[in-house]
């Protein structure tokens, strides 16, 4: 029988030697349980989607008509995007957009989708707005269309 | 004598189950920092997938409009008008807080846009829109 535990440590290689002793006593099943019960938990729960933000401007902000006066206004249609007064292409509508920017670089688009255009397709356009170069842009209401049920 | 052989054999036991223990102990931190503690949804929503650079954040209120024009903040289903209720008074408490708007890509986009505008007649100025990056 050793004396280790019941007298108070001596030295630091008395008290090394008790604490190893002890270690080897203390099982690792219960720790590895609750672990395993952590992970199971952590891997159902967690979500790993890689989401990401558009950031929106409003359309009429405090300024009033000021800032629709000199912004661009891209129509998403059931048939296509239009711009300008006419249909146009994506890849185009990036190469427009891009030019009038160079001339312009705080340039303000607006984006009116029509009705049951889908989101996906808007944000495709919004998408090639970025891919434009432009940070300010702001989705706005199809005029012809009430207030949402 | 015997003891002893006994605690070897415990001792051995345990060192067979380390590299077990490992393991799972490099699992666990993984899921735990790579994976984000995602919020029960009320709705079932497949955002619209972007090429958008910057990354979600988790903070502020979620509005959350599903493909049928449904709407929930904060898991909870709601009318459009005690929405507005809703986010106007949270924003009258914490002016500053982001809002994020998760709509299905489905949806009607100018149904989403008047939700929107809707938000922003309650006050709300910094709105994202949430969608997932694109698998290319």
């Amino acid at each position: 029988m050793t004396t280790s535990t019941a007298s108070p440590p001596h030295s630091f290689s008395d008290r090394q030697r008790s604490s190893s002793r002890r270690r080897t006593l203390v099982s690792l099943t219960p720790l590895i349980d609750v672990v395993f019960i952590l992970l199971l938990f952590f891997m159902l729960a967690s979500s790993f989607t890689d989401l990401r933000a558009i950031a929106l401007d409003a359309p009429v902000s405090g300024t009033g008509n000021a800032s629709i006066e000199g912004a661009l206004l891209v129509d998403v249609r059931l048939d296509g995007v239009r711009f300008a007064g006419r249909y146009i292409g994506l890849n185009d509508l990036v190469d427009t957009i891009r030019n009038r920017r160079a001339d312009n670089p705080g340039l303000r688009v607006l984006v009116r989708p029509a009705t049951r255009v889908s989101l996906q397709d808007t944000v495709r356009v919004l998408d090639a707005l970025t891919v434009a170069g432009i940070d300010r842009i702001a989705l706005m209401e199809n005029p012809g269309k009430g207030r949402p049920r | 004598m015997h003891f002893s052989r006994n605690r070897q054999s415990q001792r051995n036991g345990d060192e067979a189950i380390l590299p077990l223990t490992n393991v799972v102990f490099l699992l666990l931190i993984f899921f735990m920092l790579a994976g984000r503690l995602a919020a029960p949804e009320a709705l079932d929503i497949q955002p619209p997938s972007s090429v958008s650079e910057s990354a979600a954040e988790s903070a502020g209120l979620e509005v959350q409009v599903a493909a049928d024009g449904e709407l929930a903040l904060d898991g909870e289903h709601l009318t459009l008008d005690a929405l507005k209720t809703q986010v106007r008074q949270r924003l009258n408490a914490r002016p500053d807080t982001p809002l994020r708007l998760k709509a299905d890509g489905e949806g009607d986009a100018s149904r989403v846009v008047a939700i929107m505008q809707e938000l922003r007649e309650a006050g709300a100025e910094k709105l994202r829109l949430i969608t997932v990056a694109a698998d290319s």
